[in-house]
């Protein structure tokens, strides 16, 4: 297991470099001169001579690759153009609002996923079926900003029980916390929720169509014991992998939902770097989203080895 | 003769279609005495083994439609609940099934699916029942049962796995032993070994066992009564010997027919060629209106076969545990 994860940690060293290449290269072919945005009208061409130099823009694209790649390194993502606030501090600030958000929006996704795509497995093509595979294609349809809005005329502006935006941090208030963290949770979890009640139903429905099953009742088992042992415990396996994408989609932010939510998450950042052209802010978090994704992976494949005793990821063990 | 532990009366299973009901099992009916094998012969969909599954209501519900009779030691098993069969399952009728690996499950180590049998029927502690399921696992003869139990199924080989079976299916200590082609997916000398391991057990706990299979070689070995099927029918059913020495029914001739003898004297290019039987099944929506097998008879002695169900009469001249459904009365039977 341990040689399995060191061969996999140095594909995603790999990967990584890929990535950084890719960012940096998009980043500095998209038109549009960060220098000029941050100055706007005031500054002379003194100044921005000055200023280009100092953030390094008037070296070759090579080395200036090479001089970011090489402090990102030392964990110096540079200074943001636009703020002069170190990317390494900027990213982290954002990170606690994120991770309230994905963890739980993935919490309010399994909510609707197991429950409904489990029932509508068990009965198919009755009423319950209908009603899941209609609500997750409307789950899927529903644009999250109109869902968005429309959750906050609702359960701000009318009912007045929700704040209608903003994020405060669980240390400081847990329970403002949470109030703040309600919808903006439900609206990213629905469409996540909407795409893993699917993969849930089949898998479920694979399940219980299994021999496996059929031995277990054979056995005498209670009811309840054979759907949680033999088929959702079978049934788990494919539902971690759709998970993790999930999960890795909702951590790299959910752009339209933070905005509509006034969320001060990664994603709505990414989105004020790519306005102003903020090549170092983009560059940094565009490489964080893609660590989160090659970390979550890893993870996924390797919770499938641990639940699924048929993979091996022991080398010559390949069955 | 003793009370029969099971005793099945006319029963039927259909099964809803797109293009109707599909009649699988029609009218079967057979006892099954305490340490008797009872062996239950067909071809592949011939019904045999979704006639067993009909008596623990293991078939898929909404889709089957099961009647008629099935009295295990005093309790009528067709038509009830899913709970109250749930007594019943393992701990009354046991059951092993063809296919070792995908009848247990690949994610939960053999030692928990047995524990799971044992604890099926009442509570136990863990590790009492743990240990019951070690000794399961000893009694069906697995060398190092402590360590085998955290096992998973893939990594024992397919006899083992039907050992698992086997001893799931002991478990919860069942009169009757239901083998549902429990050799057929596994090489001859595996096989062997089953078949001795399932009498050894049938006999150390005077189990009556069912044992479901097209392999006449393991009937002729192991059963004490045989029954042939054919479209969810009971064409002919005798003991072991009358049904080898003098069958009556054409389909049951043209299955020995169609066994290789193994103790021919004559050198194989002299021996009689094997014969086979043309054709197929009847399609289950729509069965013929008389003898079943009329479509594929080469013999089609008498008129009525084609407009009549024959109707399963003693043999005369047999014992009247011997009898056939045909109209057919070959001589010197």
């Amino acid at each position: 297991m341990t040689g399995y994860v060191i061969r996999r940690l140095v594909q995603s060293v790999i990967v990584l470099i890929g990535v950084s290449i890719l960012v940096f290269a998009i980043v500095h072919l998209v038109p549009g001169d960060p220098i000029r945005l941050a100055l706007g009208t005031r500054g002379t061409e003194e100044t921005y001579q000055a200023m280009r130099e100092r953030a390094g823009l008037d070296e070759p694209l090579v080395v200036q690759y090479f001089q970011w790649i090489g402090s990102a390194l030392t964990g110096d993502l540079g200074v943001s153009f636009r703020t002069g606030q170190p990317v390494a501090n900027m990213i982290s600030e954002r990170v606690p609002a994120t991770l309230s958000l994905a963890a739980a929006a993935i919490v309010v996704a399994l909510l609707i996923a197991v429950p409904l795509g489990t029932l509508s497995a068990l009965k198919p093509r009755s009423p319950v079926d209908w009603f899941a595979t209609v609500s997750s294609q409307a789950g899927l349809s529903i644009p999250d900003f109109w869902m968005g809005i429309m959750f906050i005329l609702l359960f701000a502006g009318t009912l007045g029980w929700l704040p209608s935006g903003g994020y405060v941090g669980f240390t400081e208030d847990p329970v403002q916390w949470a109030r703040h963290l309600i919808m903006p949770a439900v609206t990213a979890g629905v469409a996540s929720g909407s795409i893993m009640t699917r993969f849930v139903r089949s898998s479920v429905l694979e399940a219980l169509g299994q021999d496996y099953v059929r031995t277990a009742r054979a056995k005498g088992m209670r009811a309840r014991d054979v759907m949680t042992w033999h088929v959702l415990r079978n049934a788990l396996v494919p539902l971690v992998t759709v998970g993790g994408v999930q999960l890795a989609y909702l951590l790299s932010g959910v752009v339209i939902v933070e905005i509509v939510f006034a969320w001060p998450g990664l994603g709505q950042m990414a989105l004020q770097a790519v306005e102003a052209r903020d090549y170092s802010l983009l560059q940094g978090t565009v490489l964080l989203f893609a660590v989160i994704f090659l970390v979550v992976n890893l993870v996924v494949d390797l919770l499938y080895a641990k639940l699924d005793p048929r993979i091996s990821y022991e080398q010559g063990a390949a069955r | 003769m003793t009370e029969p532990v099971l005793s099945v009366r006319d029963l039927n299973v259909g099964f809803r279609t797109s293009r109707g009901l599909a009649h699988v099992v029609n009218g079967i009916s057979y006892d099954v005495q305490p340490g008797e094998t009872l062996a239950i012969v067909g071809e592949s969909g011939s019904g045999k083994s979704v006639g067993t599954l009909a008596l623990l209501g293991l078939l898929p519900p909404g889709v089957a439609k099961v009647s008629g009779s099935a009295v295990f030691a005093g309790e009528e098993l067709i038509g009830r609940s899913e709970e109250k069969l749930r007594p019943i399952r393992g701990a009354g009728i046991g059951m092993v099934f063809q296919d070792p690996m995908t009848s247990l499950n690949p994610v939960l180590t053999v030692g928990r699916q047995i524990v799971e049998a044992v604890r099926a029927h009442g509570p136990m502690p863990k590790a009492a029942a743990r240990a019951r399921a070690e000794e399961l696992l000893a009694e069906v003869g697995i060398p190092d049962p402590r360590s085998r139990a955290d096992a998973f199924p893939h990594q024992l080989s397919g006899g083992m796995r039907q050992r698992v079976m086997i001893a799931i299916a002991l478990a919860g200590d069942p009169k009757v032993l239901i083998a549902d082609e429990a050799t057929t997916a596994l090489d001859v000398t595996v096989q062997a070994q089953i078949i001795e391991l399932i009498g050894r057990l049938q006999s150390e706990h005077s189990t009556g066992v069912i044992w479901i299979t097209h392999d006449l070689g393991v009937v002729a070995g192991i059963a004490d009564h045989v029954l042939v099927m054919y479209a969810g029918r009971c064409v002919e059913e005798g003991s072991v010997d009358e049904l080898f020495d003098r069958p009556v029914h054409p389909y049951t001739r043209g299955l020995l027919g169609s066994m290789p003898l193994v103790d021919d004297p004559r050198p194989a290019r002299e021996r009689d060629p094997l014969s086979t039987m043309p054709g197929l099944p009847p399609d289950p929506v729509r069965l013929p209106p008389g003898c079943s097998f009329y479509p594929r008879c080469t013999i089609r002695a008498d008129e009525r076969c084609r407009t009549e169900v024959p109707p399963l009469v003693p043999i005369a001249g047999s014992s009247d545990r011997h009898r056939a459904a045909t109209f057919y009365a070959p001589e010197g039977v």
